[in-house]
């Protein structure tokens, strides 16, 4: 019998349900092999103690005593770990005090060129951050700017687009009016697009003249209302 | 019946007898000709009148297509509404609500391409609200004192205002002229429009108004007999646009003419 079999069968063996030839074999096994006769010797001392523990009655315990118990055992190591936190906290306000007073209590001494130097320093750090200050300010400003000519841009572009919806809607309509409405289209649509053409002119020479934008913007208005009128009959 | 003339063949019809013949059938046609010109007239034009006694809010609403549009105050608390349709006949069917009276030609026939003009003459009670819009044609209003009077021609067509007592009134085209021949209020607001035509405003001499005119492109600005009367400065370079004071200046004129002239000038006594 190898170790390994006679393990196996030791827990029968120590019961005395192994019986015949394996009995026999697992005993010879055991005066030859040190290593399993000790097995058996602690597994038969496990096995006496739970014989002999068998007819102990435990007392039932108190839950709220056991609660209790672990309680104070979790308060005592959260006490624990915020004492340390503490001194950790405590050494380090100590090291940078050390540190601060060590810095502000040590006596400077400069030679000419150093005091310079410094001074150039100092003043090219105060005009970094005053650059940056300003620039700071007048982002803003600019951004508006940049939105006002996205949404303004976003604005024709829009506008644009319904213009062309509508010149597509009157072009597949346009032969089915009477001669006179066809006639009365074509010659208003010229009118508005010359007085937009006027404007876009005196824009190009004075492209702030209020005048003329106000102008443009009539005239823009005047088309989209000719158009949405005839798109519509 | 026809004399005959017989030959060794039978009888020959003699010329006579033909001429008469022809005569004869000459005559029918133009008979016929005649009977149906009545009905051709008939097809061409037809005529819907009716009236309305609006309960509350005397205000009209009408938006046309195309043709003339006339309304006058007069001295009765109805509404008449007379329009002459050329033919392919559009449809016409007013609604009076609360609101006041509503005819929309554009609406009740939206789809139709091909309609004929309607010809509107509406007589309107004098303190009406009037608001009229139109595709194409002319448009007259006469002795109206409402609270609003507003004409706007989307394309072309003349505007005639004249004896209007309202406190806001705006008229607008594209081409055509204007013409408000009317009084100014205290506190009114008087705009009118146009990108090509002539722009008249005549207005009471004694009125007391503040005047922006702006004629970009013609330059052409005529304030008549009230340049002595107010304060005038010109803006926007070229005399493109005048602006001023007139009295007290209470009432509000806004005058706008991209491609034509503005004229100014008192009303006739």
């Amino acid at each position: 019998m190898n170790c390994e079999k006679c393990q196996e069968h030791l827990s029968d063996f120590l019961d005395g349900t192994l019986t015949g030839e394996a009995r026999i074999l697992l005993g010879r096994h055991l005066t030859e092999c040190l290593v399993c006769a000790d097995v058996r010797d602690d597994l038969g001392a496990i096995v006496s103690s739970a014989q002999a523990a068998h007819n102990y009655s435990y007392a039932p315990p108190s839950s709220r005593a056991l609660w209790l118990r672990i309680s104070n055992t979790i308060e005592a190591e959260c006490a624990e770990q915020q004492q340390t936190a503490a001194r950790v906290a405590a050494l380090a306000a100590d090291r940078r005090e050390s540190f601060l007073t060590r810095t502000l209590q040590r006596r400077w001494t400069l030679t000419l060129p150093q005091l310079t130097a410094a001074v150039a320093a100092l003043v090219v750090a105060v005009a970094a951050v005053t650059v940056f200050s300003v620039q700071s300010l007048l982002r803003p400003q600019q951004t508006a700017e940049v939105k006002a000519a996205i949404s303004g841009a976003g604005h024709r572009v829009s506008s644009d687009q319904e213009l062309d919806l509508l010149m597509q809607r009157i072009a597949q309509r346009k032969a089915r009016w009477n001669p006179r409405m066809r006639d009365a289209f074509e010659r208003n649509i010229m009118v508005i697009d010359a007085a937009v053409n006027d404007s876009l002119q005196q824009l190009d020479q004075s492209p702030h003249d209020e005048v003329s934008e106000e102008a443009l913007d009539a005239a823009m208005r005047d088309k989209k209302e000719l158009l949405r009128q005839f798109a519509d009959l | 019946m026809f004399k005959t003339n017989y030959t060794p063949h039978g009888p020959a019809p003699s010329r006579c007898t033909i001429r008469a013949a022809i005569r004869m059938l000459v005559a029918c046609a133009a008979l016929a000709l005649m009977s149906l010109w009545p009905a051709t007239e008939g097809r061409a034009q037809q005529r819907y009148s009716r009236s309305f006694a609006p309960r509350r809010n005397v205000s009209l609403l009408l938006r046309n297509r195309s043709g003339q549009v006339v309304v006058e105050g007069w001295d009765r608390a109805e509404i008449r509404v007379t329009a002459t349709m050329e033919s392919p006949a559009a449809h016409v069917t007013p609604t009076l609500n609360d609101d006041g009276l509503t005819i929309d030609i554009t609406n009740d026939n939206r789809g139709r391409d091909d309609i004929g003009d309607v010809n509107f003459k509406i007589q309107v009670p004098y303190d009406s609200t009037v608001d009229l819009q139109t595709t194409r044609g002319d448009i007259t209003v006469r002795n109206v004192r409402g609270r609003l009077v507003h004409a706007h021609i989307f394309s072309e067509g003349d505007i005639e205002l004249t004896d209007i007592r309202a406190m806001t009134v705006m008229a607008e085209n594209v081409s055509g002229d204007i013409v408000f021949d009317a009084e100014l209020l205290r506190g009114g607001s008087y705009e009118l429009k146009s990108t090509q035509g002539v722009i008249n405003m005549r207005v009471t001499p004694g009125s007391g108004f503040t005047l922006t005119a702006t004629a970009p492109h013609t330059r052409n600005i005529n304030l008549g007999g009230f340049a002595q009367l107010g304060n005038f400065n010109y803006q926007g370079g070229d005399n493109r646009r005048v602006v001023g004071t007139v009295g007290d200046g209470s009432a509000k004129v806004i005058m706008t003419n991209l491609r034509g002239a503005i004229n100014l000038a008192p009303r006739a006594r």
